[in-house]
């Protein structure tokens, strides 16, 4: 008896706790089309002006060029650091390699709001550095341990002889690791990159500490929200939820999802 | 030796941005015991935020709320992952995961954001308690500890979730059907054999919600409407709007404190569970 009502009720939770989940999302997109300029319910016609309102709302363009800007460069600086480092735990045996491990993933333990004001007080010590500068620092803290996890994880899973055997053939370690380790990380390494690009464009606590008078875009979101009641900021999150589509279609094509939270 | 050197050599790039974290987290450190003169300190400002209630406040309704929204968001979550590992088919299975992962992904400011548009006055929920008759007046269900907590809780699902389902998925079968072969009641199975068995990924899970709550900054201020205690609010406000660094640094060497000793706890915890029953 038991045995056939106990997964209805699972079903049930389950359905429900996903919906709790998906509705804010969904509900967004509905009044991004509204054409009345409320955020109340129901919806009174369809109008697409908000999403022109996006791009022409001063703080968001500021905000997208600023956030597009910091995820890129802090992806590439924490992709250089992170494959350099992740090579080094995985392929050599040397004095310290766990604790070098346990180091870079050191962010991870600090609340983000600590980490925050930290690198605000750093800031203030160094001199000459602008806020673009600091935050792109920021933002390579709070991704790379995520990139060295995940590279890690990648090199784990390639078989080493191939480099040897590169190796044994003549190649001197930079020609083995160009040819032969970088294109088989390939994949993964996209992978990675899109988690970190998707973590930095996100991020709003610690941002919120460092940005000055050039949000980023989801302060710049947050800023709007607070004052402003229009369903342009509603235009604006469908817009970076196909962003988010397209970011989990990229992982799960070049890394697999499974891969990425296991 | 020049051999010896290269894995060294690797990590310095990264040492070196980590080094940029912990001289700031050592300013945090001097500027919570900054007496003012510049040259001696004092544990003033901590002692302040310890005795002084109107600040306690902050950490005990952010503890009390972390706490709750955990709890619910782990009874919630764990059928959810349960049932997509045990029970969907796995085309279900694969279409769950990539939902909680975009939500994973997804803004966390925007969808603090379509939570005002549920919970609001004329938000969703009260629209259509208006229409159904429920109630004449709408509800107060946002600037409140209630929308707050409904923040927390589906800020934090994704995580829980995408915890708990690694062990469900490593379940061994066998042990269950066992248990209940001698006899034991679908529920007994449950809490004696199943949950146990889970208790890895529950710490797990419950360390990242808990934590998360902890930090969290954009559902007190667009849920809570400022009208909630949290550290975060308290931290930025004290630090960044009334430029009282000494006692926002405190604040944050404090929530520092809690965040290690959370973590300690349950990696302790998880520690002796790992030597109980994987030997």
């Amino acid at each position: 008896m038991t045995r056939s009502s106990m997964p209805s009720i699972l079903q049930i939770t389950t359905f429900g706790v996903l919906l709790f989940m998906a509705l804010p999302n969904l509900l967004i997109l509905v009044i991004s089309f509204n054409s009345a300029a409320t955020l109340a319910f129901p919806p009174t016609g369809l109008s697409l002006k908000w999403y022109a309102n996006v791009f022409s709302t001063p703080s968001f363009a500021v905000g997208i060029k600023q956030s597009l800007l910091l995820a890129a460069t802090s992806c590439a600086v924490s992709m250089v650091l992170g494959v350099l480092a992740s090579l080094a735990i995985v392929r050599f045996r040397f004095f310290g390699r766990q604790a070098a491990n346990v180091f870079v993933m050191a962010p991870l333990f600090v609340p983000e709001i600590v980490m925050g004001i930290a690198m605000l007080l750093w800031a203030n010590t160094v001199l000459f550095i602008s806020n673009t500068a600091v935050l792109v620092v920021l933002h390579c803290l709070i991704v790379l341990p995520y990139v060295v996890r995940l590279v890690v994880a990648n090199l784990q899973g390639m078989d080493p002889n191939l480099e040897s055997a590169a190796m044994l053939l003549g190649a001197r370690p930079h020609q083995a690791f160009l040819h032969v380790t970088l294109p088989l990380l390939g994949k993964g390494l996209l992978g990675a990159a899109v988690f970190a690009i998707v973590m930095s464009f996100h991020n709003f606590t610690a941002t919120m500490f460092l940005v000055g008078n050039s949000p980023t875009l989801p302060v710049a979101a947050y800023q709007y929200i607070r004052t402003e009641n229009d369903p342009t900021v509603a235009a604006l999150s469908t817009l970076t939820m196909l962003g988010g589509i397209l970011a989990v279609y990229l992982m799960e094509k070049w890394i697999g999802l499974e891969r990425l939270v296991r | 030796m020049r051999q010896r050197l290269v894995p060294y050599l690797l990590v310095v790039p990264s040492f070196i941005l980590i080094v940029t974290l912990l001289m700031g987290l050592s300013s945090v450190l001097g500027w919570s015991l900054d007496d003012g003169t510049g040259s001696g300190a004092t544990f003033a400002q901590y002692e302040s935020l310890v005795t002084n209630a109107s600040y306690r406040r902050f950490f005990t309704s952010s503890l009390w709320l972390a706490g709750v929204a955990t709890a619910v968001a782990l009874v919630l979550g764990f059928p959810a992952a349960y049932y997509m590992e045990t029970k969907a088919s796995p085309r279900q299975r694969k279409l769950i995961f990539a939902a909680l992962l975009a939500m994973f992904l997804s803004d966390y400011v925007l969808k603090m954001f379509g939570l005002v548009l549920i919970l609001g006055r004329t938000g969703l929920v009260n629209k259509l308690l208006l229409w159904l008759g429920v109630t004449d007046e709408p509800f107060r269900l946002m600037f409140n500890e209630f929308g707050v907590l409904v923040g927390l809780i589906s800020g934090i699902l994704p995580y829980m979730i995408l915890s708990l389902n690694g062990v469900i998925a490593r379940l061994d079968k066998r042990l269950q059907e066992a248990a209940a072969l001698l006899g034991a009641a679908p529920w007994q199975v449950f809490l004696l054999i199943t949950v146990p068995l889970c208790v890895p990924g529950i710490l797990a899970g419950t360390m990242l919600s808990f934590l998360l709550s902890l930090n969290s900054f954009v559902t007190p201020m667009l849920l809570g409407g400022g009208r909630v205690d949290m550290i975060a609010v308290f931290i930025f406000d004290q630090s960044i709007n009334l430029g009282n660094l000494p006692l926002g640094s405190a604040a944050a060497g404090i929530l520092f404190l809690i965040s290690a000793a959370a973590i300690l706890a349950l990696t302790v915890a998880g520690d002796r569970f790992h030597r109980r029953f994987q030997r």
